[in-house]
């Protein structure tokens, strides 16, 4: 009797766990594209302190040098997008990660301890204000 | 099984696991996939064995000691962190699971709900550590692909259990 069950190996449990993952995975995606938000934000963070931060809208047209913690590090943000353009460290991660432009998206020069991040209008209150400071 | 049977059954475990997980890493499904951290969970299929055919404990045991002689041979101490999260964390769905395996679930949609497990475990693992929620970005993915993966462990671990029970090496528990 058990070898005719095992004929068709899945049994209905098998069918709550797929859906189950399915569900989890939609969920957080949709999570995600909530997030999403008209007003775009790029943030540059230098060594886990906010170094700059830049309204992204059609008009923008900017060319950021600063130097990092090893070397010199050019991002450029172009329109509503916005990504590493050069960085002089041996492993060019940041720059093979393209633009980015979607809230919560980030490019890494881990070297030169860099990070890239696209922000919403919401919560960059806090951020202006670790400019002022 | 006497007692010196099943410590020497442990230990060729435990290196098959870890010989596993190492030549798991040559093989770049990255570059077939292209979704940042899949990989197949071939050193999975080892620790569902171990679970079904000896004691739990002897189950976690096998995947402590992969774990840690895996980031030691390869990897680093914070890779070892997120392993070992996962790891137990697809272990012990794998361990509540199996008491319905046969009636409610199959061994493929086991190893599925532990592929997304340990998913979930490394990406939750790596949250804490670097203190950030944005890294959940690569989780929808990650879980998607826990179902092929899962497939395929799955496969592999049924094939197995049948052979090995007709071979009645070690006595089957479930």
């Amino acid at each position: 009797m058990k070898n005719k069950l095992a004929a068709f190996p899945l049994r209905p449990g098998d069918a709550v766990i797929f859906l189950a993952i399915i569900a989890a995975a939609c969920g957080i995606w949709l999570h995600l594209v909530l997030l999403q938000t008209d007003q775009t934000y790029g943030e540059i963070w230098l060594d886990g302190a906010l170094y700059q931060q830049i309204k992204l809208d059609d008009s923008t047209k900017e060319t950021i040098r600063l130097e990092g913690k090893n070397s010199e590090v050019t991002i450029e943000a172009d329109g509503r997008q916005m990504r590493f353009i050069l960085s002089e460290c041996p492993d060019h991660t940041c720059e093979r990660t393209g633009w980015i432009s979607g809230v919560g998206q980030t490019a890494v020069c881990l070297p030169n301890r860099v990070m890239i991040k696209i922000t919403g209008s919401t919560g960059d209150e806090d951020a202006v204000d670790a400019v002022v400071q | 099984m006497n007692k010196t049977k099943r410590i020497a059954l442990c230990g060729m475990l435990t290196a098959l696991a870890l010989a596993l997980s190492l030549a798991e890493r040559m093989i770049p499904i990255e570059l077939l996939i292209p979704i940042p951290g899949i990989k197949l969970g071939l050193a999975n299929v080892v620790t569902m064995f171990a679970l079904l055919f000896l004691t739990p404990g002897e189950a976690y045991s096998i995947l402590f000691c992969r774990v840690v002689l895996a980031s030691l041979f390869a990897g680093s101490v914070t890779q070892m962190l997120f392993s070992l999260f996962g790891g137990l964390l697809a272990l012990t769905t794998v361990w509540i699971l199996l008491h319905k395996q046969g009636t409610w679930f199959s061994f493929y949609g086991i190893s599925a709900a532990s592929a997304a497990m340990h998913n979930f475990g490394q990406v939750l693992a790596a949250m804490l550590v670097m203190q950030t929620t944005d890294i959940i970005a690569y989780l929808p993915l990650l879980l998607v692909a826990s179902i092929p993966m899962g497939f395929l462990t799955g496969a592999i671990l049924d094939v197995l259990q049948k052979h090995m029970r007709q071979l009645r090496l070690v006595e089957r528990k479930w």
